[in-house]
């Protein structure tokens, strides 16, 4: 390949004739190339190969989906996606510099304000990756807050998937996960189990509300009660806090929810957002930026990332999280979804899905050998619901009628059962397709 | 001195008027008293013609890499290609859910897999875990595997050691998995082999260290660092923050690392997003792929499936199976630039960096002789009367370009940390070069009143940890406070 006239020029400045003289302190034996990597390719040769291989993918958009579990596919509104394209969001870096990067650190400022309003907590930061990070970094946060303390309690029904996480997040200091118990039939807490758990070496305990059978807890001012000065975690969802009561309201320490509902498309999972809010008093034991209001030199407002001394730039290993790049655009689709729905829009979604979601679990309950939900505590927009056969099996079965039922449940004794799943995508038509097909293959 | 950010006095989301909120009634039989949220949520609902108006002006007041030259050092930030956007938008990649079986994400897997390959193959690994969400979630995913490997040989090592001249990801990273940190000083800019030998001992587990390094030195004796950390039992690690200098010219397999991340979003072109989502994928040496985490995308005949099947795994550590979204975008990257590009690339990132570096050493310092890599550190230490580095930063943004990274590194003082990047042009670095000199030689009063141009002046930081408003309603009772 010819050299460019920069090249030559930058090349006859440095007073070298080739760039590998720049290489030259890397020895002859460290050298090595790209053996197997093919060579470049036009653009249009690159979409049309993308777009072949992508075609093997069928979307969401292609089946009937009932899919959850932590990742939902809600409507994602124009206007969200085309403030979400403004390249100077999406090519900016980390507002280290406050001044030139005013737009950005208000759009996170307005999603804390929002946030902070629908979780009813004082704090939120901006941001972790996803709900299950957050989780690791809410029981981190929770240990910091009670030296003393090393063990840490969760639901029994938390997926092995999340739990893991959790390990690999807490074990470097020493903390340890021990299982209070989800009544078998209600799908809530068990509150004697949980409170025969709690003693001096308690750090707290994390309540999902929806947990993961999607059953709201109802007990959460006993739970409250029963922990003491112990730390509440609550894991909430963010779509249901359009109507359903505010952890801030019944006494959370921390919150975890995920923000890719509000705004993102699915996308396989990732990039997500986790949402993290706590009590102002904690704020110095928070992990993750946070952005604060303040005046330039003129007196006029302005914004910029604070409390920058928690942080890894700064303070290396005794930093409260090494978290760097986050999920800043992420953080502002969900802003831009919070103020395009507002909080009335917000409740009317919540309780649409809410309604969708009893639709569904009525129709396949009246299907002979189907019960829904399984649990008999209130759900928002995900159930369990038991077949008369393996759950595995009906999964096949639907997806070759051209439908995604559910996600299948890890648990014992839980193998006919199916995690069941609505947004607000999902159509009348849906449903009837879902009961009919499922009468078809039982 | 044409530069003028826009500056809209653009009033916060809560101070928009928008339609009267209406109290939604909930229907009395959906959810029981105790679980009833009583308030709607104060949110503010804008109409769509006023919402856009309003984001369009906030990012109006907001530089990135489209707005300008952006050299903000160890953080590679090169122009970002629009197909990578466009091929991430799509339908078939973007509605795809973790819970479906893998007979309806074929493409997925088959896009995983195959960046796997191709970032193995990049830096000289054995395999790859596209997992990690971020460059510091790969170096906790990296220390956890470093964890997992010495326990299964019965080995108690509890320290890591590292370089004074580290991201401070490293440290934080490797204190998270439980280890004790050992920084060691450098000597002339790179690492003290004298002092790696004496600190190495059989309670080393690690040695952490970018290669370039932070000062954009590359470590030319990297072979004699792996073999002090190898016969000491430990493990190496790179922090592959810093690739962009050396794709097609050397490899951390090459130079004796064990586990490394990288940064998909600094070396290959994913957009940083104003802070994120990255993705921080992680490869091991063929001897250490039996922990990465579990699942990774593997193929089988003509189809591809999530292998969970790995014997050692720590887990997982990330709720499904890393930023896809991401994955998708460095893909499109590697496909369109190809071994050959990709090489190139590096050659014009050091290039360009060289080229600089001998603009500005004619007005600044730059400590340490030699070549540099990607990027190199400047030092503001002999500014007079007051005038620090910070300074030269802020009027910089006068001039139209976004600030190098300021007081990082560490061990160089005052110091200013610029990366330029082989995707912008010769016109560009001279440009940047007339105006820090310009700088440079400016009054003090100038520098400390700067910026002048941006939608804000100078930023009070002091103010803002003070006052911890942290939201509307603080603001608000900020205010009435204030203005009792």
């Amino acid at each position: 390949m010819a050299q460019d006239r920069d090249t030559e020029e930058m090349l006859a400045h440095l007073k070298i004739t080739s760039v590998n003289e720049l290489f030259e302190d890397i020895p002859d034996t460290a050298r090595s190339e790209l053996i197997g990597l093919n060579n470049g390719m036009t653009e249009q040769d690159v979409r049309k190969n993308l777009e072949n291989i992508l075609d093997k993918n069928i979307s969401l958009k292609e089946m009937p989906s009932f899919l959850g579990g932590g990742a939902y596919d809600y409507y994602v509104p124009a206007a969200v996606n085309n403030i979400v394209g403004r390249s100077e969001f999406i090519t900016s870096y980390t507002p280290y510099q406050p001044e030139i990067s005013q737009g950005l650190l208000q759009a996170l400022f307005e999603y804390q304000s929002m946030m902070s309003e629908l979780t009813g907590m004082e704090v939120v930061n901006n941001s972790l990756y996803d709900y299950t990070t957050g989780l690791g970094e809410a029981v981190l946060m929770a240990a910091r807050l009670q030296r003393k303390a090393r063990i840490f309690l969760i639901p029994d029904n938390l997926p092995v998937s999340r739990i893991s996480v959790l390990e690999n997040y807490c074990n470097g200091p020493g903390i340890k996960f021990q299982k209070y118990a989800i009544d078998k039939s209600t799908g809530m807490t068990n509150l004697e189990d949980l409170k025969s758990k709690i003693d001096d070496n308690t750090i707290g305990v994390l309540v999902e509300t929806p947990n993961y059978y999607g059953v709201l807890e109802n007990q959460v001012d006993n739970i409250r009660q029963i922990l003491h000065g112990k730390i509440l975690v609550v894991g909430a969802d963010a779509v249901s806090l359009g109507i359903v009561r505010p952890p801030g309201d019944y006494g959370a320490d921390i919150v975890i929810s995920e923000g890719q509902v509000f705004g993102n498309a699915v996308n396989f999972g990732g990039p997500m957002l986790g949402i993290m809010a706590c009590r102002k008093k904690h704020i110095r034991k928070m992990p993750g930026r946070v952005i604060g209001l303040t005046s330039d030199t003129e007196d006029k407002r302005a914004f910029c990332m604070t409390l920058q001394t928690r942080e890894q730039h700064i303070r290396r290993e005794k930093a409260t999280s090494n978290i760097c790049s986050n999920e800043a655009l992420t953080t502002v689709a969900t802003a831009t979804y919070m103020a395009y729905m507002g909080g009335s829009g917000l409740r009317e979604l919540a309780i649409k899905v809410m309604q969708t979601s009893r639709e569904l679990a009525n129709q396949i309950a009246q299907v002979s050998g189907c019960q829904a939900p399984k649990f008999s505590g209130h759900y928002f927009n995900e159930f369990v619901a038991t077949f008369p056969i393996n759950a595995s099996k009906l999964v096949q079965k639907l997806n070759e009628k051209g439908i995604n039922p559910g996600i299948e449940l890890e648990m014992p004794g839980m193998e006919n059962d199916l995690l069941i799943a609505v947004t607000d995508k999902t159509s009348p038509e849906d449903i009837q397709k879902f009961v009919q097909v499922l009468r078809e293959v039982l | 001195m044409s530069y003028r950010q826009a500056k809209h006095d653009e009033p916060l989301i809560y101070e928009l008027t928008c339609d009267d909120a209406k109290e939604i009634p909930i229907p009395s039989d959906l959810l029981p008293e105790g679980l009833v949220r009583k308030q709607t949520p104060n949110i503010p609902g804008l109409c769509e013609r006023d919402l856009v108006r309003h984001f369009v002006a906030l990012s109006q007041m907001n530089f990135g890499v489209d707005s300008g030259f952006y050299p903000l050092g160890s953080c590679t930030m090169k122009y970002n290609p629009k197909i990578n956007e466009e091929i991430a938008a799509l339908t078939k990649a973007s509605t795809i859910h973790p819970g479906q079986p893998i007979s309806q994400i074929q493409g997925t897997l088959q896009i995983m897999y195959e960046l796997q390959e191709m970032l193995a193959i990049i830096t000289g690994m054995g395999a790859v875990s596209l997992q990690p969400a971020a460059g510091a979630h790969g170096e906790f995913t990296g220390m956890l595997i470093t964890r997992a490997y010495h326990e299964k040989h019965g080995q108690d090592r509890n320290q890591v050691i590292l370089p004074d001249t580290s991201h401070g990801t490293n440290p934080a990273s490797a204190a998270m998995v439980g280890y004790d940190i050992l920084t060691i000083p450098s000597k002339e800019g790179k690492v003290d082999l004298d002092a790696l030998a004496s600190a190495v001992s059989d309670k080393t587990a690690a040695f952490m260290l970018t290669n370039p390094n932070t000062l954009g030195i590359f470590e030319p004796e990297a072979d004699d660092i792996a073999d002090i950390v190898h016969e000491a039992g430990g493990l190496m690690y790179y922090d592959g923050a810093n690739m962009n200098a050396i794709m097609g010219k050397t490899s951390p397999g090459k130079l004796g690392f064990d586990i490394v991340h990288l940064n998909l979003h600094k070396t290959f072109a994913t957009p940083h997003g104003g802070g994120g989502p990255g993705s921080g994928p992680v490869g091991v040496i063929k001897e250490l792929e039996n922990f990465l985490p579990a699942p990774v995308a593997a193929k089988c005949g003509d189809g591809y499936y999530l292998n969970y099947d790995i014997p050692d795994t720590i887990g997982k550590v990330h709720g499904f199976h890393g930023n896809w979204g991401v994955f998708l975008k460095a893909y499109t990257y590697i496909l369109s630039l190809g071994a050959d590009g990709l090489t190139q690339a590096s050659e014009r990132a050091v290039l360009n960096s060289n080229y600089l570096r001998a603009l500005v050493e004619k007005f600044m310092d730059v400590p340490y002789p030699g070549l540099r890599k990607h990027e190199f550190v400047a030092s503001g230490s002999s500014l007079e009367n007051d005038v620090r580095t910070m300074d030269l930063a802020k009027r910089l943004i006068d001039h139209g370009y976004h600030p190098p990274t300021v007081y990082f590194p560490l061990i160089v003082d005052e110091s200013m940390m610029i990366e330029p990047t082989e995707t912008e042009s010769k016109a560009t670095l001279d440009g940047f070069a007339r105006a820090l000199e310009n700088v440079v030689n400016e009054p003090a009063e100038v520098l400390h009143d700067a910026p002048r141009n941006a939608s804000v002046r100078r930023v009070s930081e002091a103010e803002a940890a003070k006052n911890l408003i942290l939201s509307y309603k603080d603001y608000l009772e900020f205010q009435g406070g204030s203005r009792v």
